[in-house]
């Protein structure tokens, strides 16, 4: 294969890793995933709320149909996550610097699920009351246990990352 | 040039294509749509531009900007 003599892979023979690049591509995704998590599980296989349940409750076909209509909306933007995640992770795994390494990406994929999680969670069931986790029993054990979810995703996802550092992994070429 | 195998294929999804298109623009549920008008696409359409849209539209995304900052944040503040 023919080298570029420019590059610094190839005239120190040695290279400077960074990681950040497939961290960032991994928690963004997940934070996508995490939403689609939310949306396929909660919203339409179980149906446990929708998006705007605590306002418009699931009494009456309009009302379904509204809520699938904010649904829609809020897919939208995890949809976008997901897209901007496939993006920065191709664009990283066109880097040599950029190490490829499952247990970080996985980590992040967790990091990104646990912010998803907890952020929704504050903002759609605690200070806007949009819906609840599960909706019959409005602001309940369960959006806490939501919360929850999301932290133990965080810490689970950046002791993951941290482990994966400190094994101080090789860089491989591709 | 197409076959004539590629050309019987072509008009055989054509015709799943075309006959999928119609099941689903004749179904009572394609008829209760937000931009349907019918009387319930009506209520719906209502229903979802009650006034409020623009103020319900950014109550729904509201967790993204925040979720946009914190991944700011790790950008700027991560460490290689």
């Amino acid at each position: 294969m023919e080298m570029d003599p420019s590059d610094a892979h190839y005239t120190t023979g040695t290279t400077r890793e960074t990681r950040k690049p497939l961290i960032m591509a991994g928690t963004i995704l997940g934070i996508g995933l995490g939403g689609f998590v939310d949306g396929i599980l909660f919203h339409q296989i179980l149906q446990t709320h929708n998006m705007l349940t605590a306002r418009l409750p699931k009494t009456t076909i309009p009302n379904i149909e509204v809520n699938m209509f904010w649904d829609g909306m809020f897919h939208a933007f995890t949809w976008i996550m997901t897209a901007i995640g496939i993006a920065l992770l191709w664009r990283a795994g066109a880097r040599r610097d950029v190490p490829w390494i499952g247990k970080i990406f996985v980590g992040a994929l967790f990091l990104g699920w646990g912010l998803f999680n907890l952020v929704e969670g504050i903002v759609d069931h605690h200070i806007l009351n949009l819906h609840h986790v599960i909706e019959r029993y409005g602001q309940s054990g369960y959006d806490i246990a939501f919360l929850l979810s999301g932290v133990v995703f965080i810490v689970g996802g950046i002791l993951a990352i941290r482990s994966a550092r400190s094994q101080g992994t090789p860089v491989t070429l591709r | 040039m197409y076959s004539g195998r590629a050309t019987a294929v072509t008009t055989r999804m054509k015709r799943v294509i075309s006959t999928s298109v119609a099941a689903l623009l004749l179904t009572t549920l394609g008829s209760a749509c937000p931009v349907c008008d019918s009387a319930l696409g009506q209520e719906v359409r209502a229903g979802i531009f009650d006034g409020r849209f623009a103020l319900t539209w950014l109550e729904v995304i509201a967790p993204f900007p925040i979720l946009a900052l914190i991944l700011a944040a790790m950008h700027w503040g991560l460490r290689d």
